[in-house]
């Protein structure tokens, strides 16, 4: 699935497409490839052995925005992985622009990095946040991130060959604010092209993601705009096996960004708000010693 | 030559002179004597006064010297100086002969490849010889004195006949035989002890005070010694290995390291392969250059330890075309690879990248168990890989007890003042008393910024930390340190040769593979290695001043190491670093094995020497200390050795009661082969868990082969044993020479002899040279 040079205005139309396909080919994938929480006998699992290695795409194309990331220190800094997004189009987010991937940005890591050093012994940039798009070679020295819209993510073959990367060195993935199948299937489908063979497996409130820093008593959290829709939790383990360690964790039906976006005005119920904080204190901890 | 002029003019050897006393046989009085010499004086000069004018004042002076000494001279012959001498009674006095019968006298560096024990045998053949020249030693000896034979190499025993030995003897004992032979003759009239022997002595190599010691016994008793050297004191050409220097135990996956002392004679300039072999498989080599004559280079090899249990590791290179000794081309040791994980506990004041990687490094290493504490918040804790659900539970150890369980303690980035002033304390005693290794990382919280300079902490860490002013860092701290700086990491040439810093045999290789690495980073204030530490790998900042990024250094029984850095994930996470390269994981697994390693269980066994012969008393030795690490002087403590034929006998070990915690116990093996030894010690506090502790070595019994080792003959030693009791050293072909020193004895049975000396050739000539010098002068200055 390589990619042809083309102009940011061209995107819609040929991402469009790309993302029907796409979605019907997952919608395919997808339902062979899920799985629940419960772990196999121990041993039945394959070994997967992959390779990739760090390569910018040159034919990526990335709209020139205007945002500062930390220099390199000894201190914890939140990523935000960028992507290019379907369509291009004016939308109540930062810059004016309905990126995708700049929702709840940069309002969510501000109040969210607070949090954390508040509550935490952690040493880090508070306040705020980097971005980086999977083309940079900086996103290595931020073993922890963040990605959202999922349902609109595309990455190029070498993108994801780059996430590849760097999940298997060691970096961990939070993945967030996506909702109903087609955003999952889409997911799905994309992580099949990052991780070939692993599984997306449904984590239970035993998980020690879930225990980390705060003890979470349930996953029954509602969604912030949709109380229809019951949040699941799907994680991706190192070498495809459930009692290693947790590489990406997917939040899916669920938005704990924009719970830690408006946590400041009082427009969340404040308990869920608490419990969307104590998720990413959870994910930050976890991520950072397994 | 000049001893055989010496005689002929003198009519004794020097050996007569320096022995006996010059007397005169006619007992003139003084008065008489000095009235002859000053009228020999007068008449001297008088007879020259007339000629005066025409000989001038020097020429008087000269002649009249002449004179006077002839006439002194004559006058001496008729006081009839004589030469007194003691000398042994023929066939009453015994001579004990110690001959050499060690397996170096095999060695063929005499003349046409001639082993030395030939010289040996042909000095003392067993039928006396009837051809002409001059008559072996042993006729000699024979002729004049009783003969006892002796043949020595570990022990001494009586032999009738030289033919009898065997030149097997393991080790060379020449310390212990001269006293043995020296007691069994105490009550004979003994003339002296003449030891044949290439002086390559085994056993008391190094001990100069028992040699002091049994020289003046010897010396004491009137026992002369007169040694006679055979074989060359070097060889054209050798190469000899020396004991390889290799640790009791090693852990299983680590690099073994060994140095292997190499001395090579005549071979300046060539390049010898060194191979280590495990069970006939090598498993490292090195190629070396030898260095110039008789100096000892040193190897570093590193091996890898994959098989658990007793090895023995053989080391050995090839021979060299023209060297007289093969033998000692080759070594072995024993060695235990131990497949009992290390515990190690590491500590981190925050959660960290560094932690993260590091528990990911050491996760494929089944002999690495690192358990983690990690203070999440203030006051509250992460516990992950711990044993069970007690450990660690109540935050970071505070007895010895719990403390003490590990063999290595990491410390990440948390501050001093986090410890208690007794954590402290115990942390420092871990390493020196327990014997634990400490590795300290780099970070916001660590050194000097860690608030460690004032510390106990600060005499384990093998750096000076430098005053720094230190706040725990907050939010409104700058996002990048003062001290920040990014490092470029090197091996220093230290570095390049250490188990831990050692990526590649090759110290150009392995130092492009750091070149290759990306920077890592600093943000504590660089300080100083102390005297006693080593600096693996140095780091070049913005200054491009080298600082160190990890030293190591032994303090008290453990290891102190210290990681300067405060992101070594970054060999692994980095976009430049390809996913397969295993640098992070390889060092990290290796640093804390180093670290740990060797750290002292509370019991530990050895068994010396590691290599005995066969009927030899091996001691073994046992240290017990309790849960505490604190010594225990009432256990109860057995060893079970399991021989090669699988028989198992019991030995009881007792406390030495010289020092705390140690005891001791005698096996002696009864065949050849390895011997296994296991111990136990029961006693209160000394439970492990439900067990008893047990510990176990081992060691080899038959195959010492010293004799080849330092081989060259030592006629030096000789000299020194033969001047140290009165006697002389003698070569081979000297035994004329020997029987005369031998019968001018003190001691034993004697008779006095006078030898008058006015009618020995020196006499004459003197006198006739004398006359001759006086006409000579005359006659040229036309005087009567």
């Amino acid at each position: 699935m390589s990619r042809s040079p083309r102009g940011w205005k061209t995107v819609a139309r040929i991402s469009a497409a790309g993302a029907l396909v796409s979605a019907l080919g997952a919608g395919l994938f997808a339902a062979g490839r899920l799985e629940s929480g419960s772990a196999d006998p121990p041993g039945t699992r394959d070994r997967f052995e992959l390779t990739a290695t760090f390569r910018p795409d040159p034919n990526a194309v990335e709209l020139p925005l205007d945002y500062d990331n930390y220099a390199y220190s000894d201190r914890f800094t939140f990523a935000r992985i960028r992507f290019e997004p379907p369509r291009y189009r004016r939308g109540p987010f930062y810059w004016g622009l309905d990126l995708k991937w700049n929702h709840d940005y940069p309002w969510g890591e501000e109040n969210f990095t607070r949090i954390l050093g508040e509550y935490t012994s952690l040493t880090l940039n508070e306040g705020g946040g980097d971005i980086y798009s999977l083309n940079e070679a900086a996103l290595f020295k931020r073993p922890f991130a963040y990605l959202c819209e999922v349902g609109f993510w595309d990455p190029s073959d070498q993108e994801a060959e780059n996430l590849r990367a760097w999940l298997l060195k060691g970096g961990f993935l939070v993945v967030d604010d996506f909702v109903q199948s087609r955003a999952l299937e889409n997911f799905l489908f994309q992580m099949e092209r990052v991780l070939p063979g692993y599984t997306a497996v449904e984590l239970d409130v035993s998980h020690p993601v879930f225990d980390s820093f705060f003890h979470i008593e349930t996953l029954d959290f509602e969604h912030i705009g949709r109380p229809d829709l019951v949040p699941v939790y799907y994680g991706f383990f190192e070498n495809n096996d459930p009692d290693q360690r947790l590489m990406v964790i997917a939040n899916y039906n669920h938005d704990i960004g924009d719970y830690w976006e408006w946590s400041g005005n009082a427009y969340w119920p404040v308990d869920l708000t608490n419990e969307a904080f104590k998720l990413g204190v959870n994910y930050v901890i976890y991520g950072m010693i397994h | 030559m000049f001893l055989s002029a010496f005689e002929w003019l003198l009519g004794s050897p020097p050996v007569a002179f320096e022995r006996g006393q010059i007397e005169l046989l006619v007992p003139w009085g003084v008065f008489w004597i000095a009235a002859a010499v000053a009228g020999a004086l007068v008449f001297a000069l008088l007879g020259y006064r007339r000629l005066g004018r025409r000989l001038g004042r020097r020429g008087r002076l000269l002649l009249g010297a002449a004179r006077f000494a002839a006439i002194a001279l004559v006058l001496l012959c008729l006081l009839r100086p004589q030469l007194v001498l003691s000398l042994v009674v023929p066939q009453e006095n015994v001579v004990g002969v110690l001959l050499d019968d060690s397996r170096s006298m095999q060695i063929a560096d005499g003349e046409e490849g001639r082993p030395r024990s030939e010289a040996l045998l042909a000095a003392f053949p067993d039928e006396a010889a009837a051809g002409h020249g001059e008559a072996p030693l042993g006729d000699l000896l024979r002729e004049k004195f009783v003969t006892r034979l002796f043949r020595f190499s570990d022990d001494t025993r009586r032999v009738a006949r030289a033919s009898e030995l065997g030149f097997t003897g393991a080790r060379t004992d020449l310390l212990g035989s001269l006293t043995r032979v020296a007691d069994e003759l105490a009550s004979l009239p003994v003339a002296g002890i003449v030891l044949v022997s290439d002086g390559a002595d085994t056993v008391a190599g190094g001990r100069e005070d028992d040699l002091d010691q049994t020289l003046l016994d010897l010396r004491t008793r009137g026992i002369r010694v007169y040694p006679v050297a055979v074989g060359r004191p070097e060889f054209e050409a050798d190469l000899e290995l020396g004991t390889p220097d290799v640790p009791a135990r090693v852990l299983r996956g680590s690099l073994l390291e060994i140095r292997l002392p190499l001395r090579a004679t005549g071979l300046a300039g060539r390049t010898a392969r060194v191979e280590v072999l495990d069970e006939g498989r090598i498993i490292a080599t090195e190629t070396v250059r030898l260095a110039s004559d008789s100096v000892e280079t040193t190897v570093t090899l590193l091996a890898p330890a994959e098989e658990p249990g007793a090895r023995r590791l053989r080391f050995r290179v090839a021979p060299f075309s023209g060297e007289v000794l093969t033998r000692n081309n080759e070594q072995s040791v024993l060695t235990e690879v131990d497949d009992r994980p290390l515990r190690l506990l590491y500590f981190e004041g925050q959660p960290r990248w560094e932690l993260k990687f590091l528990r990911r490094a050491v996760a494929g290493d089944p002999e690495l168990h690192v358990s983690c504490l990690i203070r999440t918040a203030e006051g509250k804790f992460y516990r992950v890989d711990v044993a069970d659900a007690g450990e660690l539970a109540g935050g970071f150890p505070d007895t010895r007890e719990e403390l003490f369980a590990y063999d290595g303690v990491l410390l990440g980035s948390v501050e001093a003042s986090f410890f208690s002033q007794g954590q402290l304390n115990m942390l420092r005693d871990f390493v020196s008393q327990r014997g634990g290794g400490l590795l300290t990382l780099g970070g916001t919280s660590s050194f000097s910024e860690g608030g460690y300079r004032d510390t106990p902490l600060a005499e384990v860490l093998p750096l000076t930390l430098p005053a720094v002013a230190t706040t725990p860092a907050g939010a409104g701290d700058p996002p990048v340190p003062a001290a920040f700086r990014e490092l470029r990491v090197l091996p220093t040439r230290a570095g390049s040769l250490h188990p831990v810093a050692r990526l590649d045999p090759d110290p150009l290789v392995n130092e492009d593979r750091y070149r290759n690495l990306p920077p890592l980073s600093g943000v504590n204030r660089s300080g100083q290695p102390k005297p006693g530490a080593t600096v693996l790998l140095e780091g070049l900042g913005p200054t491009e001043e080298p600082e160190p990024v990890l030293l190591v250094q032994r303090f008290g029984r453990g290891r102190s190491a210290s990681l300067t850095v405060q992101d070594l994930w970054v060999w692994q996470m980095d976009a430049s670093v390809p996913l397969e390269d295993e640098t992070h994981e390889v060092l990290s697994r290796r640093l804390l094995r180093w670290l740990a390693s060797d750290a002292p269980r509370r019991l530990e066994v050895s068994a010396s020497p590691a290599k005995s012969l066969v009927g030899e008393r091996v001691t073994l030795r046992a240290r017990v200390e309790d849960e505490r690490f604190l010594a225990v002087n009432d256990a109860l403590v057995e060893a079970e050795v399991t021989g090669p034929d699988g028989v198992i006998s019991g030995v009881p070990l007792r406390w030495t009661g010289q020092g705390d915690g140690e005891y001791s116990g005698i096996y002696v093996p009864g065949g050849p082969g390895t011997h296994q030894v296991e111990i136990r010690a029961a006693g209160a506090g000394l439970q492990e868990g439900s067990e008893a502790p047990r510990a176990a070595t081992l060691f080899e019994a038959g195959v010492v082969d010293d004799e080849f080792f330092d081989a060259e003959a030592d006629p030096g030693l000789l000299a020194r044993i033969a001047e140290a009791t009165g006697g002389r050293l003698f070569e081979p072909d000297e035994a004329e020479a020997l029987l005369t020193d031998l019968s001018l004895a003190e001691s034993g049975t004697t008779v006095v002899e006078r030898r008058e000396l006015w009618n020995v050739p020196a006499v004459f000539l003197l006198l006739f040279g004398l006359l001759a010098a006086d006409w000579g002068v005359r006659h040229a200055r036309g005087l009567p």
